[in-house]
């Protein structure tokens, strides 16, 4: 694999791969999500959330120093077995299918909403899934460069949050730590828009420098953190966390409360930006899925990758035409939400656990 | 032949391209401009109609005139949307409503009806709210003058008076946020018709989307300043000395606000602070202006406003019983879970003690002494 130039990546562009799985769709309905329960200290959950891809990064890390040029599903096989090995592979790529297919199915529920509502949801999710399986096919490198322009496509879209603060109430964020209780379940809420940093289960042999791993991790949630942070401020302090119970996409709202001279409706260029960088984390998730198989069934990677991320792109339309309607894609999104930290953390923690109960029976 | 096979693939798209299911020629569009609700008169009445929604529509159709009103009697606001289609040419592109009016009567009964609009994505948050004296669909009939089109006059008339007088402008966003929220209530500018012209005679003030008072200009203008909405406009004066008057003349002030909340013995007090920063823009005493001649006009302008204000006061825990001054929130701000109840049903603004200090301050007097 490592000798396959495909398949590299450099520490900078793992910065860039992490922040795309991680910032999609899911920063869209975030400020809801958590000020629902949280209200106005939903920052604060935002920030316990954040532990989550923090404890995956370390966890994902040791096991890959221990482990260096396995992915997750050679080191399942290696360390449990055949059977058990294939089971918890399988676990894993029908994980990273389902993040994709709710970023499909988001990215569409938004186009349908905001920009094509006569369009048929699945000729919009279609079209994106031509788009995720060139972009997928690639490889990991093309994947990395495309990730990296699409953060900077993002940058262009991010000033558009900072006019509307001109409705901005600093009593919407008072008083802080009202109740701890809702601040704990509000960070339980954060899982779906945070995950992403579990993508470092099969990228982490293909990394050329990989003592920078931690730093360009770390690196990648902070800038994440920071974002996330910046737009729930913005629309606590705009719309209040009860007023923001009643918008289904906050963040585009709230491009919609203010016009900007000359651009007029900041929405619709935010919206046009969306449509780039907002799809990358499935496409981001699909080489994961992919590339997995490819190592479960032990293919050829030039013979057999490509045809495999087609049928994953397949599969992920197909799972996410499957909500009825939005609130059943939401329930979808949540579920899915709550298998990071089974993923992130449970997954590194538990093959570590056993690499090291191996090492012991070993001395 | 991979590649070639790739492009054919990557062109199947084209086949179904989006546009087709989106696309409108801008010659099939009708474009509202501005839209009012009202309550159905005797006229309008059947069993099942509840609402008269009338509408300022552009019309690039070519051949038919460039500007029309029409006025549909409704069960709700998008069944008004389905009755368009039966006689009414075009393609209702509700992303360029600019203005949004209700008659008094309407207003009075809530604006739940709003939904209808909050609700399509294409709606703009930006759009400007006025509640019309009278019947909204009278007003869109007003010949105006002074501008081609009512869209574009009722624009300008509702956005810019926050910049050039003590009154608000709300749009969508603001009445929203304000009505959503427990312990905000909206207000909203009042539009009058009168022979050719169209102006703004007040403000409404909301218990959350339910119009319960109306104020004059004079009260508008205490109300803006102690909600603390900047603004910037123009204040009279007279300066008296022992019973005569000595000088007179006018300020160009932009307003801003403090607010303190104290509590004590269970007893909310709130401190408000209103201050005017602007200049001197005429008088009429001949002698120059001093240090000592704008100490005066600074005093009898903060005296006047103070005066205003603590009338304002007085009528809102008397008479309104909301706080449409909007400084529940401070409180909210310290003790939010404690006050919760008392704020929900509404009688948390008649018990607090409410204090009003007005400072001004004139630091330019224009190129004449």
């Amino acid at each position: 694999m490592e000798s396959n130039p495909r398949f590299l990546i450099t520490s900078k562009q793992l910065i860039f791969i992490i922040i795309g799985c991680i910032l999609g769709f899911g920063f869209l309905v975030l400020p809801r999500e958590i000020s629902a329960v949280a209200q106005q200290d939903a920052w604060i959950s935002l920030i316990i959330g954040s532990f989550i891809p923090l404890v995956s990064l370390f966890l994902i890390a040791k096991l890959g120093s221990v482990l260096p040029d396995l992915t997750v599903v050679e080191i399942c096989h290696m360390l449990l077995g055949r059977v058990m090995g294939f089971l918890l592979s399988i676990v894993v790529i029908i994980y990273f299918l389902n993040l994709a297919a709710v970023v499909l199915r988001g990215m569409t529920e938004v186009t349908s909403t905001f920009m094509l509502p006569q369009t048929p949801r699945f000729v919009i999710g279609g079209l994106f899934c031509v788009a995720i399986w060139y972009s997928a096919k690639r490889g990991l490198k093309v994947l990395g460069r495309l990730n990296e322009i699409l953060f900077y496509v993002f940058l262009l879209g991010l000033p558009f949050v900072f006019p509307p603060l001109i409705h901005a109430d600093a009593t919407n964020l008072m008083p802080v730590l009202a109740e701890p209780g809702g601040i704990l379940k509000g960070a339980v809420k954060t899982m779906f828009a945070l995950s992403g940093t579990e993508i470092l289960l099969v990228v982490y042999p293909m990394i050329t420098k990989k003592e920078e791993i931690i730093k360009a991790g770390l690196t990648a949630i902070g800038i994440i953190l920071m974002v996330f942070l910046l737009v729930i401020f913005i629309c606590l302090l705009v719309f209040g966390s009860e007023a923001l119970q009643y918008e289904m996409f906050p963040v585009i709202t709230l491009l919609k409360t203010h016009e900007i001279p000359i651009f007029q409706r900041s929405e619709l260029f935010f919206l046009i930006l969306l449509t780039g960088f907002g799809i990358k984390p499935a496409v981001n998730f699909i080489f994961g899925s992919a590339f997995s198989l490819v190592q479960l069934f032990r293919l050829n990677v030039k013979k057999h990758y490509s045809l495999l991320v087609l049928i994953s792109t397949i599969i992920i339309f197909c799972l996410a035409i499957i909500p009825d309607n939005i609130f059943t894609f939401f329930a979808y999104l949540r579920f899915v939400g709550y298998m990071l930290p089974i993923i992130a953390v449970g997954l590194p923690a538990f093959l570590l656990a056993v690499v090291w109960l191996r090492k012991g029976a070993t001395t | 032949m991979t590649r070639k096979c790739l492009m054919i693939l990557l062109c199947m798209p084209l086949a179904f391209l989006v546009g087709c299911f989106d696309y409108r020629d801008v010659e099939d569009l009708s474009v509202p401009v501005v839209v009012a609700y009202d309550a159905p008169q005797k006229s309008d009445y059947q069993e099942t109609e509840k609402v008269v929604i009338s509408g300022a529509i552009v019309n690039p159709t070519p051949g038919m005139p460039q500007n029309r009103i029409e006025r549909i009697v409704a069960r709700t606001t998008a069944d008004a949307r389905d009755k368009t289609a039966y006689y009414s040419p075009g393609f209702l592109v509700l992303g360029q409503i600019q203005v949004l009016l209700h008659g008094e009567d309407l207003a009075r009964q809530g604006l739940d009806i709003d939904d209808g609009l909050l609700r399509v994505a294409q709606t703009k948050r930006t759009l400007y709210m006025a509640i019309v004296e009278g019947r909204a669909d009278d007003l869109l009939k007003t010949k105006i003058t002074v501008a081609p089109q009512i869209g574009t006059y009722l624009l300008d008339l509702l956005r810019k008076a926050q910049r050039r007088a003590f009154l608000p402008a709300t749009t969508m966003h603001t009445f929203e946020a304000c009505a959503l929220t427990t312990g905000k209530n909206p207000i909203i500018p009042i539009i009058r018709a009168e022979s050719n012209k169209i102006g703004i005679v007040g403000t409404g003030i909301f218990n959350k989307r339910q119009l319960v008072a109306k104020v004059g200009i004079r009260e508008s203008r205490s109300l803006v300043m102690l909600r603390g909405l900047r603004t910037t406009g123009f204040i009279p004066f007279v300066l008296e000395k022992q019973g005569e008057q000595i000088d007179e003349g006018t300020v160009s002030v932009t307003n801003s606000r403090k607010v303190k909340v104290d509590q004590q013995n269970g007893k909310i007090t709130f401190y408000v602070n209103v201050f005017l920063k602007g200049s001197l823009v005429e008088h009429s005493d001949l002698i120059p202006v001093d240090k000592t001649r704008i100490n005066e006009i600074e005093k009898v302008v903060s005296r006047v406003i103070a005066a205003d204000c603590r009338r304002f006061i007085r009528k809102m825990q008397e008479d309104f019983g909301v706080d449409c001054i909007d400084i529940t929130k401070f409180a909210q701000a310290k003790w939010r879970n404690e006050l919760e109840e008392e704020i929900k049903e509404g009688d948390f603004i008649r018990n607090v003690q409410i204090v009003v200090n007005v400072k001004t301050k004139i630091s330019d007097v224009g190129q004449t002494r």
